[in-house]
């Protein structure tokens, strides 16, 4: 045991420091990104968690790899694009492998809560992974050290959540052990504030290299951190705090100046920042006894005493006593003092270490060679910036001065004068153009505006000034709020189909005054048109007697791209309810895009609904649709009960191919006939008629009957089919025997409609007496579309059309009508209904000529469920229908109809 | 044997063209343990995994859940001969911090096992070449780890792997490196069945085919764990949405390999589908869930 141990101190001792991670993958994933919905945002202090994991997660990147790890970072920006599904994160852990995942977050809960919580994965004692259970302990005392919270905790997520099972995302399916540090809660606003100081955030990320080390068994770090708070107890804050960290209760002091000494010689020096946390930091610091002496704004100087310890971070709290004689003085500048090859237009900042008397301030101040320009504050009046009017002179030397004159917010001056010197660079540097749109070479819709960035400030009228567009055409500029982005709106349309050539000359200036280095010229075209538009469609605006099964049809002058149509299609019922759609499919006719859909079930008789395509719909070329569509339209009033059934489509004897059709004409050898189950109303099949003419005109598509099916029934009743369109525009007609006269055409309807609907013919139009369906035919048009698929269901005599009243069908909740069993019966059969409220009901039988032949029930009815029987022993068998209508006293109406079966 | 778990009944017409979900299957119950990602070998046997690629596991004929290995790691992406006897795997362990992965080599049938690779870092899951070979990628070369060396032949199709964040394709016994929409991360490659176009995922950009020197070809938008149906004609995925935390919904979905068809195969609000893998034919698909179910979903697609 001791040889062992001797031999880990000897490693450690030979290993340098640049290498202790040396062969360790770890994968970093800065929780969140992008500023949007799964993003959490604090409006009162600005604070957004993408932004504060992403600080810490690159702070923690470059402290690893300093020491030797190999890191992967999920994500290194925050655009919406790096916000990455938790799926994409676990795969690229596994697929690069890596030996550990850890996931930054903060914590969000009631404003008044800040701990530290490390998760991982599994229960709290018997995680998926052993180790991160001991990860966790340590993080957690680690991040406590760093970050200001009361206290630290760690759970497993199984737990935790109270799931029993997998819960956090970025756990699930990690092959490598994972943990999750929520370091503070960013809602409890003192730590939100303290979360907008980037080395807070970043300190935390040394808390987290501290438990790498730690958790891998490798030497701690070899220096410590001292860094802490400082507040004025003077002033109490206005929101609430924590009662376990009492001293957020007062209020913290901006723009702090600590100096780090040791045995009297100052060190390093921290600048606070003015965000309300008062937060100062020295991260590296070599252990041992130091000095930090705190001299700053109206506030008596005051030195702490601090030991710092290798690995660990001294906390302190400051509260200094207000001074309010205190002579002001200079913190820094920028440029620095002695600085050289400045660019010759940089910004003069001189930052005070109070607030400073403006007027007094800028009459100290001069600057040799004399420079003219403005001056403007910030921070409390205790940053002065002067920008010049013009650049800077190339290869000058300059001195600043701030003399005496210059007194602070009391009155009371400065105590002697501050110089500082820089010299600039040989050369100035140019703007530049850095992106345009168009891009060179691009080709764009008419009415798009052209955007220039330049990568510096410019003067808009000198760049307006500089700016050509051949072919010439007039326009407006804007300027972006900092005048980097300029962009150029036409007064009309850009001519389409035609090259432009866009220029500035380098009298476009920067607001120093530097022109561009060289003349930029843009090239780009135009399209030939701007929008998609839809050409056809299926319904089109206003339609009515819509069916209730219709395929929605929409032929565009564009192909449609389709991952454009997913959420930008909607149906909407009156009541403003969304309508489910199933999948859309999209097909080429020639150039034009069509896109089919169907609703996921049978929508309402005789009711309003309209189809919404939005704009985001776009061509494969990108063109937007041309705006939001509506297609409203009003479906069906009728219902259909079904007649004698001459063919089902179930069993595929008796039709010919349609090539063997001995009146087929002009169609390729492609067309065919035969079942399919993909569409279809009842039974397991429908008929599918696929044909393709092979001219552009005289087309004749014949599926005709070896064996015709005979048939008589009286002149007033009527013969039907369920067709299923292909919205062609050519003809679907029946052929007939009868009267002598062979195959007789009679024309169904015309092709255009797409998805189910019934189409009927009276008898007489037949002609009388007996009658043999021979065909069915497509018959090709002119304007028909040369090739498509319908379908046929239940080609039937003696169809019934009624029941059109308003309110038919109208189904509503809870109204129900039921299947009678049994179902074939003789002579008795049950029929249940149910009724959502008490109704008065009538339930009735009718016959396939549909009269009305007898009523079972008719009368007022309580609510619930209602079983009734008929006992049909007097009449014949054959089809019978059942309907129910039910009217409630406030007016709601049901009715529905059923089939049943008497067999004797 | 087991009794299967008909979760629908019926059949779900989705929309129009051919695409038809017949049933939806339970293959494992909760009681006998939480699974996921699951793959089929070559001769349709139904492997899968548990939680975070713990052991490797398949349905015998008799859907009884036969173990192949219950190390970690086992069951990421498992590789299968191509007569399905044999099922190379990676397990993996932890020593001094570091994972050491071993590639191991089982007989189904003879139910032994060899090791291919021992306790290694750095190597991927091994893919099979048409030629038979099992190679995985090492840093800057392939090893050819098992059968038919792949050093004489250069006629199989390619084979794709993540090596850094980048995609390296194999291929006429080179490897190329292909970031084809610029730096980033990329995951799940998939060369097509006919070993011509490259399936993967950017993150943060959504899913694309591209040409084997990586000219994008097609953008299929969000689409995760995308996978190849044997036919190369269709493409399979996940569509999932999280909150940052957790997962909130997934759903299957299949889309054209042309990009312009897309039909969704599951539509369950309490039911999180996830990583679906094709059967051995275009009409099977499998899919993991949140509640660690393996479902199996019969498709028509005519």
């Amino acid at each position: 045991m001791k040889k062992s141990i001797k031999i880990f101190i000897s490693l450690l001792l030979i290993t340098p420091l640049w290498a202790q991670f040396e062969g360790i993958k770890i994968m970093v994933n800065p929780g969140h990104g992008g500023h949007d919905s799964n993003d959490r945002y604090i409006p009162s202090t600005g604070f957004w968690e993408s932004d504060g994991n992403l600080t810490k997660g690159l702070h923690l990147r470059d402290l690893l790899e300093a020491r030797g790890a190999e890191v992967v970072m999920s994500r290194t920006q925050n655009r919406t694009e790096d916000d990455l599904p938790l799926s994409q994160i676990v795969a690229i852990a596994n697929s690069n492998n890596v030996d550990w995942m850890h996931a930054i977050h903060s914590n969000a809960h009631n404003a008044n809560t800040n701990y530290t919580l490390i998760l991982y994965q599994g229960f709290t004692n018997t995680p998926t992974f052993p180790e991160t259970r001991d990860m966790a302990i340590i993080m957690g005392k680690k991040i406590n050290e760093t970050d200001y919270t009361s206290s630290y905790t760690y759970a497993g997520d199984f737990t935790f959540y109270g799931t029993g099972q997998a819960y956090l995302g970025v756990f699930r399916g990690l092959a490598m052990p994972g943990t999750l540090s929520e370091g503070s809660f960013h809602d409890y606003q003192q730590e939100s504030w303290r979360l907008m100081n980037l080395d807070y955030r970043k300190h935390e990320a040394v808390a987290l290299l501290r438990s790498f080390l730690e958790q891998y068994d490798l030497a701690p770090l070899e220096y410590g951190a001292v860094a802490g708070l400082a507040r004025d107890k003077s002033k109490l804050v206005t929101y609430g705090y924590n009662s376990s960290l009492p001293n957020d209760k007062y209020t913290p002091i901006n723009n702090i100046r600590v100096e780090l000494q040791k045995d009297g010689q100052k060190l390093r020096t921290y600048n606070g920042d003015f965000n309300n946390n008062g937060y100062f930091v020295f991260d590296s610091v070599d252990p041992g006894s130091y000095d930090l002496v705190f001299d700053y704004g109206q506030f008596k100087s005051d030195t702490l005493q601090a030991l710092v310890t290798a690995n660990k971070t001294k906390f302190l709290e400051v509260f200094p006593d207000p001074q309010t004689n205190k002579e002001p003085g200079v913190f820094g500048t920028m440029p620095d003092e002695a600085a050289d090859n400045v660019n010759t237009y940089s910004d003069i900042k001189i930052t005070f270490s109070q607030a400073m008397q403006k007027d007094s301030t800028q009459a100290a101040i001069s600057i040799n060679p004399v420079m003219n320009g403005s001056f403007s504050w910030s921070d409390n009046n205790t940053i002065l910036m002067f920008r010049p009017e013009k650049a800077f002179m190339p290869g000058t030397n300059y001195q600043v001065s701030v003399g005496t004159g210059a007194q602070n917010n009391s009155g009371i001056n400065i105590s002697q004068t501050f110089q500082f010197t820089f010299s600039t660079a040989a050369d100035h540097v140019y703007p530049k153009i850095v992106e345009t749109f168009p891009a060179e070479n691009d080709s764009i819709v008419t009415d798009k505006s052209i955007v220039f960035t330049f990568d510096q400030q410019m003067i808009p009228d000198s760049a307006e000034y500089a700016f050509q567009i051949e072919p010439a055409i007039n326009g407006k500029f804007t300027w972006s709020e900092n005048n980097t982005v300029c962009t150029f709106d036409p007064d009309s349309l850009l001519s389409a189909d035609t090259p432009f050539s866009l220029a500035f000359s380098p009298k476009a200036l920067n607001t120093y005054h530097v022109g561009l280095e060289s003349e930029f010229v843009l090239n780009f075209k135009t399209r030939k048109r701007n929008h998609i538009h839809v050409v056809k469609s299926f319904p089109a605006q206003g339609d009515s007697g819509i069916s209730t099964m219709a395929e929605y049809y929409f032929e565009f002058d564009g192909l449609v791209d389709g991952n454009t149509v997913i959420g930008n299609v909607e149906m909407w019922a009156e009541d403003n309810s969304q309508i489910a759609l199933k999948s859309y499919k999209l097909e080429a006719r020639g150039n034009h895009g069509v896109l089919r859909f169907e609703t996921r079930s049978e929508i309402e008789k005789n009711r309003t609904y309209s189809i919404q395509l939005l704009p985001q719909i776009r061509d494969i070329e990108e063109l937007p649709l041309v705006d939001t569509l509506i297609y409203s339209f009003n479906t069906t009033k009728k219902t259909y009960i079904e007649g004698n059934v001459l063919d089902n489509f179930d069993t595929e004897s008796g039709w010919q191919d349609p090539n063997s059709g001995s009146a087929s004409a002009g169609i390729d050898e492609t067309s065919s006939f035969g079942l399919s189950a993909l569409k279809k109303i009842s039974g397991a099949t429908s008929g599918k008629l696929f044909y393709v003419f092979s001219d552009d005109s005289a087309g004749i598509c014949q599926v005709s009957r070896f064996d015709p099916y005979m048939f008589n029934t009286p002149d007033s009743s009527r013969l039907g089919i369920w067709v299923y369109g292909d919205y062609s525009f050519n003809t679907l007609e029946l052929w007939f025997d009868v009267n002598g006269q062979s195959n007789k055409p009679i024309l169904l309807d015309t092709l255009n409609f797409s998805g189910w609907k019934m189409l009927q013919i009276p008898a007489a139009v037949i002609g009388s007496g007996e009658k043999s369906l021979t065909s069915i035919v497509i018959r090709q048009q002119k304007e028909g579309y040369p090739e498509g698929t319908i379908y046929f269901e239940d080609i039937q005599y003696g169809v019934i059309t009624g029941f059109s009243s308003a309110d038919e069908n109208k189904i509503a909740d809870n109204f129900n009508l039921y299947q009678n069993y049994p179902n074939p019966f003789n002579p008795a059969t049950t029929i249940k209904f149910n009724l959502k409220e008490a109704s008065d009901v009538k339930l009735s039988i009718y016959n396939t000529l549909g009269q009305e032949v007898e009523t079972v029930f008719e009368g007022k009815q309580a609510a619930g469920l209602v079983t009734t029987v008929w006992n049909a022993s007097q009449y014949a068998s054959g089809i019978y229908y059942y309907r129910l209508e039910a009217k409630t006293s406030s007016g709601k109406q049901f009715s529905a109809i059923r089939k049943l079966l008497l067999l004797k | 044997m087991k009794q299967l778990w008909l979760i629908l009944l019926g059949t779900i017409f989705l929309f129009a063209q051919q695409i038809t979900v017949k049933e939806t299957i339970a293959l494992t119950t909760p009681q006998e343990g939480a699974f996921s990602h699951p793959i089929v070998s070559p001769e349709g046997k139904v492997f899968f995994t548990q939680l975070n690629y713990q052991g490797l596991y398949y349905l015998d004929s008799g859907n009884k859940i036969i173990t192949v290995s219950e190390e970690p790691g086992a069951g990421y992406e498992p590789e299968f001969s191509k007569d399905g006897r044999y099922v190379y795997y990676r397990p993996y362990r932890y020593e001094n911090a570091r994972k050491l992965s071993s590639l191991v080599k089982k007989d189904l049938i003879e139910n032994n096992q060899n090791v291919l690779i021992k306790d290694r870092r750095d190597f991927t899951s091994p893919k099979r070449l048409d030629t038979g070979a099992i190679v995985v990628d090492s840093n800057s070369e392939i090893l050819s780890v098992d059968e038919n060396g792949v050093n004489s032949r250069t006629d199989y199709k390619a084979v794709a792997f993540v090596d850094n964040s980048k995609i390296s394709v194999f291929h006429k016994g080179e490897k190329k490196s292909l970031a084809p929409l610029g730096d980033g991360h990329y995951i799940w490659p998939a060369v097509s069945p006919d070993g011509n176009r490259l399936l993967f995922v950017k993150a943060g950009k959504g899913a694309f085919i591209c040409d084997l020197d990586g000219n994008i070809q097609v953008e299929l938008g969000y689409a995760n764990a995308p996978k190849w149906s044997p036919d190369g004609n269709w493409i399979v995925y996940m569509d999932d949405k999280d909150d940052g935390h957790r997962l909130l919904e997934s759903d299957i979905w299949i889309v054209s390999a042309d990009g312009q068809s897309r039909y969704q195969l599951t539509q369950t609000s309490d039911i999180l589908e996830l990583y679906p893998a094709w059967g051995t034919d275009k009409n099977t698909v499998y899919s993991g869930s949140d509640s660690g179910i393996i479902y199996k979903i019969n498709l028509e697609i005519q």
